[in-house]
């Protein structure tokens, strides 16, 4: 019989809260989606209607440049609603391609390379894989829409004076929880789908068709019952009456608000699903 | 549960109606314990039950006291090494360990001093940088081996760690596997090279159909298997005078010469007997005996009397 000695020795030095391990997954997958250059330059490039917002909010705010311009404060004095739902169709739009790039490269590679058992053999959970992911997708995509939507409403709201922002409240609201929407029905709908096919371009190709074959589908249901009833289907006039509802102005679908938010939350909940079903350590060949 | 131990009681897993294991009772020791058993027989779902990556459909699991459903706990004792060539895209070795340290909870500079430390112990501090989809399959076993140990675990659980390494790789590797064991960590090590687990280990842990059908020291096991003469093989000068006197014991069942002309296998119902008896046979007879083996106490004849598979399984 061995005999043995216990000479082992755990790790005895300090470690990170549990709670903020999952970021451990983000920061890996941050640096591996910034390692591609071109994505890197698309990201860049998504900051440009913010940038272009800007140089309108400041051109508008500055008379000297106004009438060297032969402009007039009339003339640029139009940056209202209208200015910043146009400016969010603009963040969102690009927004929507990063996700739709990104999320794939999230969690396909790791399921063909069958990397999750590496994860999952650590001190994190399923849970907190997913989180770190969307955590990715959430800290990639907010400085381009929501962050920068906000930075241009206080800008705004600094120049034109007292008032304006209070009386246009609706507009912050609508940046914050408008993006953060898109972000997360978007992101998880592609975590999902990216789970389900596990292959990188067949995911990006599924998460186009989705959108379109839900929308044509709702499209589809509408012309033949000749009511509204296919908006429920119907995932971008869904987003698109939520945040017009969130401006203020009146929503392109003929649902009522609540069931385009049901929409949103049942695309989201069945992406949550699919994660669950799909995300294992262990793949069973039956 | 015992805090001392690794202890599976009464675990079963089924996928469906699919049968992983049945009712599997177990307590692992510290040491080096082979997992062996053909494909499919359930060796790896047992594997996944003790890291926790699958739960149980019924029956406990307790890794040093510690229930597999806590991941936090359990995974600062325990190491597991997958069979598969698994990877993060675009992983290098440095960045593999890293990253596992990093989701252990270490600082960056403990878990950049940890990760050199590991690849110095597996021999990879020259290919740190380079990534892993580049490395030969020995190289990806190592940088396996050294991911599953990087955070110090006590419980080992290496699923085909010796696969694809060349015959020196493999020597360094059983060496460091003893080594750990040594320390007093738990080494549990799955294994289809039946002669190599029985070279290396102190346990063994047979199974088939989803079933242990065998645990312990291969020499305790093969002593229970009553059904099958224990053979022994006695190399000497004149093994026609061993076979001749081997014939005339009661529990003796066979003699048989071997084809070198220097050896005689004597199948016996009673072992002990037998050995108490061979003193005396060599006296009186006067030969000169180089050698006494127990010529079936190995993993792969005790597989072959279990499971009436003679022979490795594949």
């Amino acid at each position: 019989m061995a005999v043995y000695e216990r000479a082992w020795r755990p790790y005895a030095g300090a470690v990170t809260p549990v709670r903020g391990r999952f970021l451990v997954v983000t920061r890996y997958a941050l640096a591996e989606a910034f390692s591609s250059r071109l994505f890197t330059a698309f990201y860049a490039a998504c900051f440009l209607p913010s940038l272009l917002g800007l140089f309108l909010i400041y051109i508008s705010h500055n008379l000297g440049l106004l009438e060297q311009l032969g402009l007039t404060r009339e003339l640029m004095g139009g940056l209202t609603l209208t200015f910043f739902r146009i400016l969010f169709l603009w963040q969102a739009v690009p927004a929507f391609f990063l996700m739709a790039i990104l999320a794939p490269s999230l969690i396909a590679p790791d399921l063909a390379n069958s990397a999750l058992p590496l994860y999952l053999s650590r001190p994190i959970d399923r849970r907190d894989y997913v989180l770190g992911k969307l955590a990715v997708l959430f800290l990639v995509v907010s400085p381009p829409t929501w962050v920068m939507g906000l930075a241009l409403f206080l800008l705004q709201a600094s120049e034109e004076g007292a008032g304006w922002g209070l009386r246009n409240w609706r507009i912050a609201l609508a940046y914050v929880v408008g993006h953060l929407v898109w972000i997360v029905v978007i992101s998880l709908l592609g975590l999902a789908i990216s789970a389900w096919v596990r292959f990188r371009p067949a995911a990006l190709g599924a998460l186009f068709a989705l959108l379109f074959v839900l929308s044509a589908f709702g499209s589809a249901i509408n012309g033949i019952t000749g009511t509204s009833i296919g908006d429920v289907a119907h995932l971008i006039r869904a987003i698109a009456s939520v945040v017009q509802h969130l401006f203020g102005a009146p929503t392109s679908s003929g649902m009522p608000v609540l069931v385009n938010w049901c929409t949103l939350a049942a695309v989201a909940l069945l992406s949550v699903l699919v994660l669950y079903r799909k995300l294992r350590a262990h793949e069973v060949v039956r | 549960m015992n805090p001392d131990t690794i202890s599976l009681r009464d675990a079963s897993k089924f996928y469906g109606e699919v049968l992983g294991v049945n009712r599997i009772t177990l307590d692992l020791k510290p040491g080096l314990t082979g997992l062996v058993g053909p494909n499919g027989s359930g060796k790896s779902t047992l594997m996944h039950l003790l890291t926790g990556l699958l739960r149980p459909t019924r029956g406990e699991v307790s890794v040093l006291g510690v229930p597999p459903a806590d991941a936090e706990r359990l995974f600062r004792i325990v190491g597991y090494c997958t069979q598969y060539d698994s990877f993060p895209a675009g992983a290098t070795g440095l960045s593999f360990l890293r990253h596992a340290l990093a989701l252990h909870g270490q600082a960056a500079a403990e878990a950049e001093k940890r990760s050199w430390e590991m690849l110095a112990a597996v021999g990879l501090t020259d290919s740190a940088r380079r990534r892993i989809a580049g490395y030969s399959k020995g190289m990806r076993q190592r940088i396996k081996l050294a991911h599953a140990l990087c955070h110090s675990p006590r419980v080992l659980v290496l699923d085909e760690p010796l696969n694809g390494l060349d015959p020196m790789g493999r020597a360094e590797m059983i060496h460091l596997f003893q080594e750990l064991a040594a320390e007093g960590r738990f080494v549990i090590v799955s294994s289809h090279i039946l002669h190599e687990v029985d070279a290396i280990c102190d346990a063994v842990v047979m199974v088939h159909g989803g079933s242990v059908v065998a645990e312990g020291q291969i020499r305790a096991v093969r002593g229970e298997i009553t059904s099958q003469p224990i053979q022994v093989l006695v190399r000497c000068d004149r093994p026609q005078a061993i076979a001749a006197r081997a014939f005339t014991l009661d529990h003796v069942v066979e003699a048989k010469l071997v084809d070198d002309g220097a050896s005689v296998l004597i199948r016996t119902r009673d072992a002990d007997a037998f050995y108490a008896s061979l003193t005396d046979m060599i006296i009186e007879s006067g030969v000169t005996v180089e050698t006494v083996l127990p010529a079936d106490e190995s993993v792969d004849a005790v597989y072959g009397y279990l499971i009436g598979q003679p022979g490795v399984p594949t």
